[in-house]
């Protein structure tokens, strides 16, 4: 059975490669925010108190041009796949104290989600397993803190034709491939992608969630008769 | 508003999205419909995500072309299940990526 320190390095490690792709990304965030006009210390504190990528660049993207409730809106609508993660999660935290959850629901993030979720589910043994989501998410929220801190101070140096983002989509290709087994799985994965394109070009602002909760409403026929076999 | 207040409040919002879901005060839980839904999460939540990043470019407008990024996303599919391995997928497609994107043979 691992120890906790054993399921916290895990953690770190297997975050690790994922920190490839979210550096450019905190960079691009730091260039942005100071860019837009907000303070350093605003552009900086950001990112530890909003600490979510996408939100933080259309917070910088938009505060100056809409009014308050529709970037809250936008904000929420971005932010409303957690949701899904945090009942995903819930399954396997289920005995821990208000402390932890608070902490865990912090670092909660899409990286750290991918790559914990993937663990749990592989692990019989359940105890202290939620130390490898402590792992990989303080280890992608100090990599956030850095590359912000270097968006916002030394930004102007990036070369621009090395695209380091492109990590965080095949990372998680590289993620839910080996999970997709059963025919319900590929047809929900398909289904998925082929509503997100629709909700993505035209513009909703809820296309992840859309996405997955029709898909999985369409899986649902195929789960049910996988159950019954 | 003022925009420190702008930033703790879409702070807050955030925190309790993730919150609500993993503070036990709903109980989730159910029977094997339930956990077979529960473990579709994340395939049907980072697909959009994957999707997006492959085939629109950054103005939002679909690629209607072969990009490298397909392409590089197909062979990330391969090699993944290939290997099973996330670092040995992330690495041979970047180079793969890099070879495509930073070379004028390939770059026109």
């Amino acid at each position: 059975m691992e120890t906790k320190l054993q399921h916290f390095k895990s953690g770190i490690i297997q975050e690790l490669p994922l920190q490839i792709g979210v550096f450019p990304f905190g960079l691009i965030y730091g260039i942005l925010a100071v860019e837009s006009g907000l303070s350093v210390l605003q552009s900086f504190f950001m990112s530890s108190i909003i600490f979510a990528g996408a939100s933080q660049i259309v917070f910088a993207q938009f505060y100056l041009f809409v009014s308050p409730i529709s970037l809250i809106t936008s904000i929420v609508s971005i932010n409303l796949r957690h949701l899904l993660y945090g009942i995903s999660i819930n399954e396997y935290i289920k005995n821990l104290s208000l402390k932890w959850r608070i902490i865990l629901s912090y670092l909660l993030t899409d990286e750290a989600y991918a790559i914990s979720i993937k663990y749990f589910a592989t692990k019989k043994n359940k105890k202290f397993m939620h130390y490898h989501l402590l792992g990989s998410g303080l280890t992608l929220f100090l990599t956030w803190q850095i590359s912000t801190f270097f968006g916002i101070f030394f930004g102007q140096f990036i070369p621009e034709n090395i695209n380091l983002s492109f990590i965080i989509p095949l990372s998680f290709i590289a993620i839910i491939t080996p999970m997709i087994k059963k025919k319900y799985e590929i047809i929900a994965c398909l289904f998925s992608g082929f509503f997100a394109i629709i909700f993505y070009k035209f513009n909703f602002e809820l296309w992840i969630i859309l996405s997955a909760l029709l898909s999985i409403s369409i899986s649902i026929p195929l789960i049910k008769k996988d159950i019954k076999k | 508003m003022n925009v420190w207040y702008l930033i703790i409040l879409c702070g807050f919002l955030t925190f309790l999205i993730r919150f609500i879901p993993m503070s036990g005060v709903i109980n989730f839980q159910g029977s094997t419909l339930y956990t077979k839904v529960i473990n579709l999460i994340p395939i049907v939540v980072l697909t959009p995500i994957i999707i997006q990043a492959l085939m629109f470019d950054k103005s939002g407008e679909i690629i209607n072309s072969i990009s490298f990024e397909i392409a590089c996303g197909v062979l990330a599919v391969l090699i993944s299940i290939l290997f099973k391995n996330v670092m040995i997928t992330i690495v041979l497609t970047m180079m793969f990526f890099l070879i495509l994107t930073n070379i004028p043979f390939f770059n026109g």
